[in-house]
Formats: structure tokens, sequence, C-alpha cells
């Protein structure tokens, strides 16, 4: 069976696309979550403070340096996510490319090939 | 155009898509099982603490913050123990080398593993959460509304993790 280059070429750009949407949804609905949180902990921390008396400087120091490294540990999270995202869109469309190819062997009544894994010769 | 475009690019995609890769480290269905039944605990806790806490009331509570505190600890350690894909830590290494995101992904040092598997450092978020909750109540200086500042700092951890977690799984 021979391959079709463009009807492959075009489904696995569609793949990328829809991966890469589905990916960018779930990273924008995390990301107005931690937002609305994060914004509400910042108004948490002024009104303690305004309060005076029920924590004292040590504590408010605490609670503020935390929601700093918060911020840094969120934006770490959509790093993860965006990469994540990648590796989803990127091996669904080498899927794509090496059903196309098993196809042609299977059809030729040769053996299916494995997808081979990038990462496995260089962790 | 078009032919040269198709004859530079075929080739290009075939070479490009020979492998699949991986860019961050494999998810774990039991950690997640762990983490959810840690969140659990704590929110428990969290939730019997809405009214504060009292310094004679510690004792009552001393084994409970062991539990989550040592849970999160285990957590911590079975995360860094997990492996990060060599091809996501050159990837983000490299992006790291600019701006805004250097300042974050490398912040310490060179190392940018932060930003290819974040877990551990949320989690040593929580612990430090948890902690301070306990010396606070230990102190007898737990009022109502700093619990509430520690569970609204801890909640923003835990979605953190949950949801990268959760991605990680690859479902």
């Amino acid at each position: 069976m021979a391959i079709d280059i463009e009807a492959m070429a075009n489904e696995m750009i569609f793949n990328l696309g829809e991966e890469l949407s589905d990916g960018w949804d779930k990273i924008s609905a995390f990301q107005q979550n931690q937002a609305s949180l994060i914004a509400k902990q910042a108004a948490l921390i002024a009104q303690l403070k305004v309060m005076g008396n029920v924590a004292d400087d040590e504590t408010i120091e605490f609670l503020t340096e935390q929601l700093k490294d918060k911020v840094e540990n969120f934006a770490k999270v959509i790093a993860n996510l965006s990469a994540l995202t990648l590796e989803k869109a990127w091996n669904a469309a080498v899927g794509v490319f090496w059903n196309a190819i098993n196809k042609a062997l299977t059809g030729a009544g040769l053996v299916a090939l494995p997808i081979p894994d990038f990462q496995a010769d260089n962790t | 155009m078009a032919t040269i475009f198709r004859i530079v690019s075929v080739p290009l995609i075939l070479f490009l898509t020979a492998c699949t890769i991986s860019l961050a480290p494999p998810g774990d269905k039991a950690f997640v099982a762990e983490l959810n039944q840690a969140n659990q605990q704590t929110l428990t806790l969290f939730s019997a603490l809405e009214g504060g806490g009292a310094r004679d009331s510690y004792s009552k509570y001393s084994k409970r913050y062991d539990e989550v505190i040592g849970a999160f600890g285990a957590l911590e350690t079975k995360a860094r123990a997990r492996p990060v894909p060599a091809l996501g830590q050159k990837l983000i290494t490299k992006i790291a080398r600019r701006g805004r995101v250097a300042e974050i992904c490398a912040a310490k040092g060179d190392d940018a593993t932060g930003c290819v598997f974040a877990t551990p450092d949320i989690i040593v978020e929580i612990i430090e959460d948890l902690t301070k909750l306990r010396e606070l109540h230990q102190k007898g200086s737990l009022k109502p509304a700093v619990a509430g500042a520690l569970k609204g700092d801890y909640v923003i951890s835990i979605q953190q993790v949950l949801v990268l977690e959760t991605a990680l799984l690859r479902e």
C-alpha cells in the first residue's frame, strides 16, 4: 500500500492543532483559577496587616514570602504544562506518521514497527 | 513555490517526526492517590482549626500535624526520585537563559529542573505552610484569620500540584 504523503502531512498538522488547542484550554482554565486564588490571598494578607493585632510582623512576612514563592511555582507549572502540551502534540503527529508506515508494511505482509522513543536514548 | 515547499518540507517532516519525545517526567497514579489522601487529611485539619488554635488544645492535634507533614515529606522524597527527561531539561535550560523566565526557572544557579518538574518545589511550600501552622498553634498564636490565611496559601499550592500531577498521567 502506498503512503499518501500529502494526506498524512495534513492529518499530522490537524492533530498538532487539536492537541495544542486542547492543551491551551487546560492551561488557560488553570491560569484563571490560580490568578483568582493568588489575588484573594494578597487581599487577605493586606487585611491581616490592617487588622494589626491578629498576626505579628514575622507571620505577615512569612505569608508574603510564601505568596511570592507560590507565584513563582505557578509560573513553573505553566512551563511544565506547556512542555506537556508540546509533547502530546508532537507525539500525536508522530503517531500519524508511524501509522501510515505500518499500514504500508502490514499491507505488504510485513511486521509493523514500534514507534521509537527519542527520550529512551537520552536520559 | 508550492513545489519547492513540498520538496523541502515533506522530507523535513518525515525526518523530524521519526520518534516520540518525552519533555516531562512520567505520571504516577499511586502518587496522585497518596496526594489526594494527604489533601483530604489536611483539609480536615484546617476545617477543625477554623476557629483558631489555643495553646492548650495543641496536644490534641499534635499527632495530626505529624501525620500530614510526614505524608507530604514522603511525597516530596518520592517526587525527587522521579526521573526528569534529559530532552525536557535541555529545552527548558535553553529557554531559561532569557529574561523573566530565567529569574523563575533558573533561580538556583543553572538548574532549571523546577520548570521541567515543579512538584518537589510545590510540596516544599506545602510543608512550610503546615509547619508554620503547627508552630503558631504550639505558641498559642493561631488566630482564626491566620489559620484562614495559611489555608489560602495551602490551597494555592495543592491546586498547582494536583493539576500538574494529573496532567503528567497523560490520560
